[in-house]
């Protein structure tokens, strides 16, 4: 009886002081932080917000045609790191060569076309397409947002975002391909369907202003050169293959409503 | 009674140790104040009380207390080697395309100014577009392949940032940008495969802009745009067979070259470790 009491005694007391000091253990090595958001009374610059704006842009990795562009942007936020967005573009620039293509022309510009493969520059000119307009639509992932100091005195927020959805690239053509046979440039012309994917950025001025910037790839369909690729002496639309279309863009944009909210 | 007395004296003895123990692990953030006290009596200003009193209270329980306002940045570049090795590919060139594999040996005088050298290998790759020319235009491209290119660089960091990703962890990175000189080796692709090939050793300027974002102290990863300027010599166009190459070469044209490069790197720091100078 003696023996069960004390043993009984000693357990509720270490029972007692034991608890609670488990407990204040579990408590301590939790961090007060454990739950909490990275960043308290943080500025929602994107939260249920519309986003418009205006800027210019420009094609990179061309084969024959750069393209110096106008574009317009338009978005909603559905959260802070979703939204929904249209882009689209206006070629200003549609004779801009590239240095291949000068290089090209040059070379042409010697050679006597007979019946072998090379082509006059005019011919080889007439086929090669080059970009009028494009447009995308695209759904916004926004994971990273934070501030970065500019030599200790500019602080701006940002945001970086991927992107991806349709694409739609309208060819231009100086010269309209008519004959359908035996033709050996046949420059591709119209609206080609395919993929929009790349990644932006935002810098923010203040609550209302940013700037904007995003590299694309418009993945379509295309023969640049408007000549035979599969070697059956035919400028065709078996010659077509996917092409990516890289451009860079810079918009100025205007966030509404004007002031945005803060988190708790 | 006597067993009762040892059992209650064992219990207490035993968790009494437990805490004790605990105590001693628990303020990890108590030594900061104490290493700097000895530096304020120096400058003959009194220590705060709360000070005082905070070494006096310890150990002291984790609380809103220890949250700072202003984190300090998570990573010091000062005083330390990087040794980075990159990856990287051309972007400006739709006939030929050159990976890359170097590496940057950086040493920071400062936190944001650095002086270093470079290294770096080229293998080319001919695009689909030149494989295309010789089909569609009857023609065969004037090409240089890059060999390899070294240069000494010096370095700043003009901003310095951190972000959240998607609100619950905090990272750290910086923008950086180079600026040197060095030489490239490049060498003609003759347009007659078994024709001789020569090579030119071109001076070439270079920048670099990039972001670098911290891993851990002694780890980072860089994302750069590097731009070499050089001018380079290429093939005749009238190339004659019966010419040697030291006639070829004399006779080379000049071509200014825009080489633009995405690179990709690691870097890795020595001392591989680092103590903050300044208090919380």
């Amino acid at each position: 009886m003696t023996k069960g009491t004390t043993f009984l005694t000693a357990l509720a007391v270490a029972a007692g002081v034991g608890m609670p000091l488990a407990a204040r253990a579990e408590q301590e090595r939790k961090s007060p932080l454990a739950d909490a958001p990275a960043v308290r009374r943080r500025v929602e610059l994107r939260d249920k917000r519309f986003e418009i704006g205006v800027g210019g842009g420009a094609t990179m990795g061309q084969d024959f045609y750069h393209a110096v562009m106008v574009n317009g942007r338009l978005a909603f936020h559905i959260t802070d790191w979703f939204a929904l967005a249209g882009w689209g573009a206006f070629n200003l620039t549609p004779n801009f060569k590239t240095a291949f293509h000068e290089q090209l022309d040059s070379a042409l510009a010697s050679a006597m076309p007979t019946k072998e493969r090379t082509p006059s520059v005019d011919e080889a000119n007439a086929g090669m397409n080059k970009i009028g307009e494009v447009f995308a639509l695209q759904a916004e992932l926004v994971p990273f947002t934070g501030k970065f100091g500019l030599f200790s005195g500019l602080f701006m927020n940002y945001d970086f975002y991927a992107f991806g959805g349709p694409g739609f690239v309208d060819f231009k053509a100086d010269t309209a391909c008519t004959t359908p046979m035996l033709r050996r440039s046949c420059a591709v012309a119209g609206f080609k369907v395919g993929g929009n994917f790349g990644l932006g950025m935002h810098l923010f001025a203040n609550d209302y202003f940013a700037l904007n910037f995003e590299l694309r790839d418009l993945f379509v369909q295309n023969n640049a050169s408007g000549r035979d690729i599969n070697g059956d002496d035919l400028a065709d639309d078996r010659d077509l293959s996917w092409q990516s279309n890289y451009i860079l863009s810079m918009n100025l944009m205007f966030f509404l409503p004007g002031r945005a909210t803060i988190s708790p | 009674m006597t067993r009762t007395a040892i059992g209650l004296l064992t219990t207490l003895v035993s968790v009494g140790f437990g805490m004790a123990a605990q105590a001693q692990t628990e303020p990890t953030t108590a030594p900061e104040p104490a290493a700097t006290a000895p530096v304020e009596p120096a400058t003959g200003e009194p220590a705060p009380a709360a000070a005082t009193g905070e070494q006096a209270a310890a150990p002291r329980t984790k609380s809103w207390e220890d949250i700072v306002v202003v984190p300090r940045k998570a990573f010091l570049k000062g005083g330390r080697l990087e040794l980075a090795p990159f990856t990287g590919i051309t972007l400006n060139d739709v006939l030929i395309r050159h990976y890359t594999f170097g590496g940057d040996l950086n040493f920071y005088l400062t936190d944001v100014f650095s002086i270093g050298i470079e290294g770096q290998y080229f293998i080319k790759e001919r695009s689909d577009r030149e494989s295309l020319v010789g089909l569609q235009y009857n023609r065969i491209p004037t090409l240089n392949r890059y060999l390899y290119a070294a240069a000494f660089n010096f370095g700043y960091v003009p901003g310095y940032g951190k972000y959240t990703l998607f609100n619950r962890y905090i990272m750290h990175w910086d923008i950086f940008v180079n600026g040197g000189v060095g030489a490239i080796w490049s060498e003609i692709i003759p347009r007659v495969v078994g024709d001789e090939a020569f090579q030119t050793i071109s001076l070439a300027p270079d920048i670099q802009v990039g972001t670098r974002f911290f891993v851990s102290d002694w780890l980072t990863v860089s994302f750069a745009f590097r731009d070499y300027l050089f001018n380079d010599k290429f093939e005749p166009t009238d190339r004659d067979s019966s010419e040697s190459i030291d006639e070829v070469k004399a006779r080379a044209p000049g071509r200014f070259v825009n080489n633009l490069m995405f690179t990709a790197s690691l870097g890795f720091y020595l001392p591989t470790s680092f103590q903050y100078r300044t208090p919380r």
